[in-house]
Formats: C-alpha cells, structure tokens, sequence
C-alpha cells in the first residue's frame, strides 16, 4: 500500500507541473495585462512594474526582423520567464500578487483556503449525511412512495442552478424570518446557509450512488444469506451493506471534496464570504497572472490528495482491496 | 475460411445490438417516469420552437413605458427591467439552453468516444499517456479554463458550445475507455482480430454498437449538466450575449429582482421552473434509459 | 461499524467547533458600512480604486481637506498658506503633529511621499497628477535630480512648492490621496508590505486594525491624531462585499449601517424611501466611437448617432437612480462651472446628418458592434441605445459583451467600433475631463486627434482669468461634443448614500467622499426618526 501512494506522489510532480505549464500559457495569452487600468497607466510605470514582477513583454526587434525571428524572440522570452516561474514554484515561492501590491500568493491563497476548508467540511459532511440516509431509505423501501420521494429530491437537488437555491435559503431565512445572518463571515450561524447551500447537489448525487450501489449489494448472496437467517433490516442496513456499497460513494467524494474545499465562487459572493473560489474568478479577469496560477495549482494538488485519500479509504473499509 | 464464412460472422455479431436496442426501448416504455419525462420534453422542445412566432411578441422588443409588470393578459409572464414580454423570453431562452445542453453534449460526446475508444482499444502505453492526459486536464479547475477560454478567443455562443463540450469529455472518455477495454476482451472481438478485420471496422462494429447504450445514458445524463454549468456561467455573466437569453441567464438577471424590497417573483419562478422541470426530465429519461440500457442493470 | 456512524455525527460537530475557534471574528465596531469590492492597497501613493482612497483617506491627512458639505479645500496638516502673485508658487505652514508612531509630521514626509509616487518603481496610478509640480516629470523620466523637482523644505513645518503653470486648482489637488505624507522609515523598513496593520504608520483620524481579504478592514480611533478630540467614532468596520446585492441583505439585517451604491435593478423602489439619498457625481458614462474606422471617421455620422440617443428615457426608464442626462462632457455640480447641454436631441437632424454622409435612411450602413463590459446597467444601457438606433436611424448594431481587461486592451489597441466608457473626475476643475481627449492622451482611447481642440486646452492651462477660462472651456467643450463627437455622452452618475441614520456629519458630495472625523454616534432623538 505505501508502495502504491509513494507511486501515485510521485505521477503527481509531472501531473501538477503540466497543469501549471497549460495554464501558464493559457492565461498569457489573454487580452490586457494585469497593469492594463481604467485610467491608462503612464507608460514609465508600466515598464517598471513589469520588470519588478517579471512578465515584460519581449524586447522590440530591430524594424528589418522577419517573423521567424520575431516568433522566437517571443518564444525565447516568455520561457524565460516560464522558466523563472516554475523555479519559483519548485522552492515553493507562488510570487507576488500582481493585482494586490505587497500580498504574496501564498498568504492570499492561505487565509482563503482556511475559509473555505470550514465551509466545505460543514458542507460535505451535511451532503454525506442526508445523502446516506436518504439513498439507504430509497433503496430499503425500492419502488414505494418513500422511495420515489427521495429519488424526487435527489434529482431536484440537481436541477436547480445553486445560486437560485442559495438566493431562496437567503430570502426565507436571512430575510423574511431573520433567523440566520444573511451573509458575512466570522460567526458559527454564518456557516448555516452557505453550508447547506453547497451541500444540497452535493448530498443529491450522493443519495443517488448510493441507493444504486445499496440495490446492487443488497442482491448479493451473503446479505440474502443473512436475510433468510433472520438478521434484521436494520443490521443488514447499516452494518454489513454499508461495507461495500459505500465505496462508489467514497469514490465520488473524493474530487468533490477538492472541488468544494476550493471554494465555489456562486456561494461567496451570495454570501460575502472571504473563500478560494473568486480567486479563481476574480484572478482570471484581474489578469493577476501568479495569483490564478497559484489557485490552480492548489486545486490540482488538493484533487491529487484526495483521490490518495480515496484509495486509502479504499483499503481501510474493504480488506480484500490492496492498492 | 472462405468469404462466406467472414461476412456472416460479422452479420451474426450486428444481429445482437438490434435486439439489445428493441429490448432496451421495451423496457424504458414500461418505466412510467422516464415516458412522461420524454413526453414533457417532446412538448417543451416544440414549445421553444414554434412559441416566440405565436406569443405576439419579439423576444428583443423593449417597451420602456410598462417595465417590471406582473402577469397580465397581455403578458402572460409579466415584463421584465427593459419592458420585454417574458413568456417570449422564456421560450425564446429554452432554445438557447437546449441547443447549449445538446450540442454541448455532442461535441463531448465526440471528442470523449473517440479520445475513450482509442486508449481503450489501443491498451498498454499509448493508453497510459492518453489517460494522464485526462488526469492532467481533470485537475484543470473548470472554471477557470472556460473563462480563459472565453477571453481568449472572443465571446460568442459557438464559443460556449465548445468551452462546454470541452470540459464536459473528460469523463465519457473514461467511462467509454473502461468499457472499450472489458468489451475488446470478449471472444467476438476476438474471433474478428483472428480473422484480420481492420482495426477502424472492429471499432465500429463491433465494439462501438456494444459501447453504445452507456455512451446514451451518459449523454442523456450530461445535457442537464451542461445545461446547468451555463446557467452557473451566466451568472457570472459569461453566458449567452443580449438581447438573446438563455433560461440560466433569465434566472441569473433575475436574482437581482427577489429582495424584501421588492419581489418580482415571476421574473424568477418561469425561467426558474423551464429550466428545472427540463432539467428533472432529462434526469429521470436518463436514469430510465440507464436501467433500460445499460448491461449492469438490465438482470435486475 | 459502529464506530463509523459515530465518526459520521461527531464529524460535523468537530467541524462546527473548528470553525468556532478559526473563524471569529470581532465584528465589534461603532459604524459598519460596505466599502465595494476589495480595495487593491490602501497606500495612499498607489491606492487607485474608490475603496482604497475611501480607506486612505481616514488614515492618512493631507495639506489640505475637502470640507465634505462644499468640498472647499480646507487646511488639514498645513495650518495655513500662501500663494506667490504668479501663481505658481505655494508655500505651506504645517501644524505640529504626529504620526500614529510619536514621530512628528514634517515637511520632508510630504516630499519623501511625492517623489516616491513620482518614482515609476512605486507603480502610481494617478503618477501624472504631480507633473503640475516644476521638473516633477523630468525627475520620473530620470532626467534631473531630487533635488532640482519643485519641493523645497524650508524648516520642518515650512514646505514650499514650485509648480510649471499656475494651477487655479492646486489646494483641491494637495487633498487628494496622491499627495498626502508618507513615513520614509516605515516604507523603507516593510517595502510594500508598510501598509499591513503591524506595519503600519499613519496621520490620519484613523489607524488601521485588522484587514481580512475579501472581508473587512478595521480602524480604530488614532489618539496621537492632531484633532483626535473631535472624532468621535472609536471603531469603523469597512466591509469588502463585492455584491452590492449582498451589501443591501446585510443593510437590511442590521449587518450593516452605510451603503454607498445599491443594486440598480432595485433602485427605483429603494429611491423612494427615506433612508435614501443621492447626489449627482463627477463622472459621466459616454460612449466611444473609433474614429479611424469607416463610417465613424465622419464626424457627421457620429453626431448623428449621438443626436438620435434618447437620454432622458435612459435616465429615467433605464438607470432610474437619479442620473441625469448627459449632453455635455462636464458633469454639473463641477464647482465654479457651469455645465451647459452643448446640443438638443434632434431625430430629423440626425436623420440628415446620416443622409449626409451618404446613408439616407440608414440604408447601406454597415453594421458595427457596440462592445460594454460586463455589467447588468452596462447591459439594460445598450440594449436601450441598440433599440433607439434601429427604431429612429434604421441603423442596426450588435452588442457585444466582454470583460473588464478585454474591453481595456481593445480601447487601447482601438480594436473596437463603439464601446461604453465611463470618466470619474479626480479633482475638482472641468478639465479633469477636457483633458482626457487632448490628442495621444493615454485616456483618449478613440483615435481622434484634433489641433483646435487641443490649442484650446492650452489656452485653459495658461488662463488665470476664471470667467475667460469657463468660457473657453465652454468652447472646447462645444467642439468635442457638439461638432466633432468623438464620444457621445450618455449620462452623469450619481453617489448614492443609504443610512440608517446610525451616525451624524454623513453628507452626500459630488466626490463621494465620507469624512470620517465628522461622523459621531446620532442621538437617540435621531433613531426614534
């Protein structure tokens, strides 16, 4: 098993260097650059700024150059400084925020990554609650009215965009009973709505993996062994199913969880909430080049490691399983 | 083995997925919820259609005297900020949203079987590679790479059929790929490798017909997906361009328009409702066809 | 197995308890109001966004303060001043005062922070508001020394300044937060970093606390502040909340007690209650015609669709909020100024004017894109114009939606037909706009380039008489948007205010300012209102 993980940290070096190379390149090719203003920057500072944060445009070519020799001046300079990037990166330096002078990447990327690590525990283990409960009532009563009810719920909670969800828990609750804080961030009862709101589609596509996978397992013979040897529903439910109908499950949560731990961008500005998720946003239209990069390769990391942790989960729960 | 032999062989294994599909459609037939949903679709998809030429109104058309008006008579849906017929909206956005999910999901689908059905059929390393391509791109976050995408190359609704389409593959390149790989050890596959069938023709008789009933439910359960993500996009304000709407866009322009300060519920309820009702049939079609279609289900 | 479901329940609970202990936050302040959307620094030498001067401005003081009823200049750190007969020269009498640290506040903090803008390195936006001051863009260009830019320290307290050209505006321009003081030894001790809470130094009413990304900053009362015995407010919460939806939720709970813009799709029912206020700003919203591409290089076919603009329904069908609309490029309120509609809309005439240049009727016009950025009043604007030439000219044109850096590069590169601009002034004088369309100016962005225009602009500089120089203002101003029409104005902006009434001294100014000191606590006569 530690074989295994040692193998899979170490795919994840070239994994993670090829997102950050592809977005690298993506993301300068993108109109207007970080010091492109409203009000037009004086060329002087311009240059300036650019030589400080490293990612000047290339050196003008003498006016005879031909555009073969143009194309590799580009080419020549914007590797040096993807060079000087991914260096940085290997001594774990993401550089400075070109949009929010005297930030580092990291510390910005950080504190938000805090934030949002709360809200999506609170909402992933919401989601992994209902989600069970309601996929182990539906497959326990499968084709009843108490199945079709939580199959219901489980596709409604997938067919509604989350911001019209998150609006409506915010008029019902923030607004018309002024029972929780409709927005803002620092208080336990400021976790409730945002929480919810990122876990409904997520505990929906739960309750449905899971009630398939429980149908599945309670077909096979041990459990129908132990049916007709009087174990009750009960144990059989919650007890010897569960073992393997929950893996496809434990599969899903894996990059959901990096996804949500990331921050959802929907839910922090419904919510005015400091999280990860406008960096994403916000740093792509800010062309704050080091900024979104830094947010992408934390993304790519994280996704690496839970799907680790998913396989560990793996062999934890079913023995027969070895890595 | 003569001609003969070779050509009826290959007539027996095309026999197969016929049956499978009569057998499939059967069953999705006797599944009440997956009938009713694709009757609803049937009807909202002509209703999209044919409804803004009847609705009296031109989805573009501004009156600025009667802006923000609850339902009338002459307005079934009420008006929206700029005094538009809504209903017109509402119908005229179904096209946008359905035309997004669908050819988002076509180009998906096209780039993920073919991507799938080669690393699949191929195996070893080329599969290897080809499959930490899709890892690498996996850990792309979506956002960002549709949003790049959209600075990059310019704002325009084929632009969004193609962003979507291609963040949407990865996964039906996977499922197509694990099936390509069980599907290619069988003894027909087999026999036709022996007997020196081309490479492009197994494919795409052979292990493609087999494919295929994961390949439907697959992209049935993709169009509200990426339906979904554009209505997320819209939000943000990345989606379709005005005048045009699409139902996320109707639904994102109208949050503003639910506060206790005022409510213009109608601004939210229809398109709210166009996009979920569909969005609920398309789901129940596609976990109909699901258990109708797909050999994991079907002893069940 | 059981010990699963047990983890399953203490899992969130654990959480919760994380949270608690991660994430408090001490949301104990006097006065709360939303700022915007994150300022990018509170450095008063760089801040450029209306956050961040907000931000500097009540920690940090001036020669000079915008009296927030009249925005006179007043004194603020210069005690008093007085100005040479030409014009050109003003020397400051500055009053014994400290800085957040005990150090005292000298002249030479004041020119240590203007050759610091003045220096490219520090990246300042608004650099090309201190070249007034004599050699100031010689010395950005590294052409002369320290020491031969127009910033003479006579004693500590006595500070004189040399300006190229008489500057009319000068003591309005030495408010702004560009020209305030800056301590060299704490900027060359942190770099960048100076302006972080436990870094910071400052001379303003104000110092600042705690600032949470994307949240909120806090300030707390500066008790070394010279006038601390009148500020009155011990803690201000200034809250980052990008959605000005969100910021109007958390006014409505008490989350809250300022909003200084609102939703637009919900103005015209909040514009009715008596929280509410508005003020017109300094800014106009103008669209920008390229006039290096064809038909747009005749002027008569950009008048034209300027004439055929029907403002007053954009105002108020549209825009709702107050805005007023714009057939100049000098929005009113500019003081000492006049703003005067330069034309009439007129449908027949730009129907001529059209048939003029060779499209009677609109026929054969080819069809040009309109480009905005993303914004819903952005997106209900244009949709309105599109519809208004198509019904009044025949002229069909395409909308096009991109974002904020894409529009900027296209205006720059002039890869654009028509595109939504919008102007905000920085000091209080007309040619805070006049200027931005002199010929190659950085902010022109249209292509047009005109010597009569810019003769005039000239003319305004050197003119001390100020009746002569509205006049001529008044010229320019009829030349660039009644004849030539580079750019057709749509309407000017105003600053809204929504309060609870939490606090008194908030009062609503073309600039948008909030003075900080003024505030103090409302009696409980004015809550029971």
């Amino acid at each position: 098993m530690f074989r295994k993980i040692a193998h899979r940290l170490l795919w994840a070096i070239p994994t993670l260097w090829a997102i950050g190379s592809i977005s690298f390149f993506i993301i300068r090719l993108a109109p207007g650059g970080p010091f492109e203003r409203e009000r037009a920057l004086d060329p002087l500072v311009i240059a300036s700024l650019e030589r400080e944060y490293g990612i000047a445009p290339a050196p003008p070519m003498p006016p005879g150059a031909g555009l073969g020799a143009r194309a590799a001046n580009q080419t020549k300079h914007l590797a040096r400084q993807y060079l000087r990037y991914m260096g940085g990166l290997c001594r774990g330096d993401m550089g400075p925020s070109l949009y929010y002078p005297g930030l580092k990447v990291s510390e910005i990327l950080l504190n938000s990554l805090r934030t949002s690590f709360v809200l999506g525990a609170a909402a992933l283990s919401i989601a992994f609650l209902f989600g069970i409960v309601a996929g182990t009532l539906a497959a326990w009563k499968r084709d009843t009215a108490l199945d079709h009810g939580a199959r219901a719920f489980a596709v409604a909670g997938i067919s509604l965009p989350n911001f019209v969800i998150g609006e409506m828990f915010l008029l019902v609750f923030g607004l018309w009973l002024k029972v929780l804080p409709a927005g803002g961030w620092g208080r336990p009862a400021c976790l409730i709505l945002p929480a919810l709101t990122l876990a409904l589609p997520l505990s929906a596509y739960i309750a449905r993996i899971y009630r398939a996978s429980l149908i599945e397992v309670l077909g096979q013979d041990y459990i129908r062994t132990a049916r007709a040897m009087g174990t009750g529903w009960f144990r059989v439910l919650f007890g010897m199913a569960v073992r393997n109908a929950i893996l496809p499950v434990i599969s899903f949560m894996g990059p959901a969880a990096a996804a949500v731990v990331t921050g959802s961008v929907v839910v922090e500005r419904l919510f005015a909430i400091p999280g990860m998720g406008t960096h994403f946003v916000n740093g792509a239209l800010n062309r704050d080049y080091t900024l979104v990069l830094g947010a992408v390769m934390v993304y790519g990391a994280l996704l690496i490691l839970c799907n680790i942790l998913v396989d560990v989960a793996y062999t934890l729960i079913d023995p027969r399983i070895r890595l | 083995m003569t001609e003969q032999t070779i050509k009826e062989t290959q007539n027996a294994r095309l026999e197969k997925p016929a049956g499978f599909w009569n057998r499939g459609l059967r069953r999705l037939a006797s599944d009440r919820a997956a009938l009713v949903a694709s009757v609803f679709l049937i009807v909202v998809i002509a209703a999209c259609l044919i409804g803004p030429s009847l609705s009296g109104y031109a989805y573009s058309e501004q009156d600025l005297t009667s802006t923000y008006q609850a339902p009338t008579k002459a307005h079934l849906m009420g008006t929206d900020n700029l005094g538009r017929d809504l209903m017109t909206r509402v119908l005229r956005g179904g096209r946008v949203s359905l035309l997004v999910g669908i050819v988002g999901t076509l180009i998906s689908v096209a780039i993920g079987v073919v991507y799938g059905g080669i690393a699949g059929y191929l195996g070893g390393r080329a599969d290897m590679i080809m499959m930490r391509i899709v890892d690498v791109l996996y850990g792309m976050p979506f956002m960002f790479v549709v949003i790049l995408l959209m600075t990059v190359f310019g704002r325009s609704l084929l632009l969004l059929f193609i962003a979507l389409g291609a963040v949407e593959w990865l996964t039906i390149a996977r499922v197509v790929r694990g099936q390509v790989l069980e599907v290619k050890e069988r003894d027909f596959v087999e026999g036709a490798r022996a007997l020196g069938t081309l490479t492009p023709d197994i494919l795409r008789r052979h292990i493609l017909p087999n494919v295929m009933g994961t390949i439907v439910v697959y992209a049935t359960l993709n169009v509200p997906s990426v339906m979904l993500r554009e209505a997320f996009l819209s939000f943000l304000g990345f989606g379709v361009q005005p005048p045009d709407a699409s139902w996320g866009s109707l639904a994102a322009d109208a949050l503003t328009a639910i506060n206790p300060a005022r409510i213009c519920w109608w601004l939210v309820l229809f398109p709210c409702m166009a996009l979920s009702a569909t969005l609920l049939a398309l789901n129940f079609l596609g976990d109909g066809l699901r258990d109708a279609l797909d050999p994991r289900f079907v002893n069940r | 197995m059981y010990r699963f479901y047990i983890g399953l329940v203490l899992l969130p609970l654990a959480i919760c308890a994380l949270s608690f202990s991660l994430a408090s936050r001490d949301t104990d302040s006097d006065f709360s109001f939303r700022n915007g959307p994150e300022p990018q620094t509170c450095d008063p030498g760089i801040a450029t966004d209306m956050a961040g001067h907000r931000i500097a401005r009540a920690l940090f003081e001036g020669l000079t303060v915008f009296n927030p009823r009249t925005l006179e200049p007043e004194p603020g750190i210069a005690e008093r001043w007085e100005v040479s007969e030409d014009g050109r020269q003003y020397t400051f009498f500055l009053r014994r005062s400290l800085w957040s640290d005990g150090r005292s506040c000298t002249a030479h903090d004041f020119r240590y922070g203007w050759l610091r803008v003045l220096s490219p390195e520090t990246g300042s936006e608004y650099i090309n508001l201190l070249y007034y001051i004599r050699n100031a863009k010689a010395y950005a260009k590294n052409e002369c020394r320290a020491e031969d830019v127009g910033l003479k320290v006579i004693d500590d307290h006595t500070f004189r300044v040399e300006l190229e050209k008489p500057v009319p505006f000068f003591l309005s321009l030495a408010a702004f937060a560009t020209y305030f003081p800056e301590p060299s030894w704490a900027i060359e001790k942190h770099g960048r970093n100076w302006v972080r809470p436990e870094n910071i130094v400052c001379n303003g009413p104000y110092v600042l606390k705690k600032w949470a990304l994307n949240d909120h900053l806090l300030f707390e009362k500066n008790p070394l502040y010279w006038d601390a015995a009148n500020v009155s407010l011990k803690k201000i919460l200034a809250l980052s909340v990008e959605s000005s939806n969100t910021g109007l939720n958390l006014y409505e709970t008490g989350q809250c007690d300022l909003l200084l813009d609102l939703p637009p799709e919900l103005i015209h029912v909040l514009r009715d209650r008596r929280d509410y206020t508005s003020i017109p700003s300094l800014s106009c919203t103008y669209y920008r015609f390229n006039v290096t591409k064809p038909p747009l290089n005749d002027a008569r076919v950009r008048l034209a669709l300027s004439l055929a603009i029907d403002r007053k329904s954009i105002a108020q069908r549209v825009l709702m909020a107050g805005e007023v609309p714009a057939r100049s490029f000098v929005p009113p309120g500019m003081p000492g100024y006049a703003s005067a509609p330069c034309f009439e809309e007129d449908v027949e005439r730009a129907r001529a004017l059209l048939a003029e240049a060779g499209f009677p009727g609109g026929n054969g016009f080819p069809k040009l894109t309109l480009v905005y950025n993303t914004s819903m009043t952005h997106k209900a604007v244009a949709e309105a114009v599109q519809q208004m030439w198509k019904e009044r000219l025949n002229v069909s044109i395409g909308l096009e939606n991109v974002e904020w850096k894409t529009l900027l590069h296209r205006m720059t590169k002039l890869e654009y037909e028509i595109c939504r601009a919008a102007w905000i002034g920085d000091y209080v004088d007309p040619t805070t706009f006049l200027e931005i369309m002199r010929t190659g100016d950085g902010n022109n962005r249209t292509g047009w380039s005109n010597a009569e225009y810019d003769a005039l602009l000239d003319v305004i500089a050197m003119e001390a008489n100020p009746e002569r120089r509205n006049e001529i203002m008044h010229q320019a101003e009829q030349l660039l948007i009644a004849r030539e029409s580079p750019i057709a104005p749509i309407y000017f902006g105003v600053n809204q205010l929504m309060h609870r009434g939490k606090v008194n001294g908030l009062w609503p100014n073309a600039l948008g300012l909030i003075s900080f000191k003024h505030l103090s606590p409302a009696g409980p006569d004015a809550r029971a209102d």
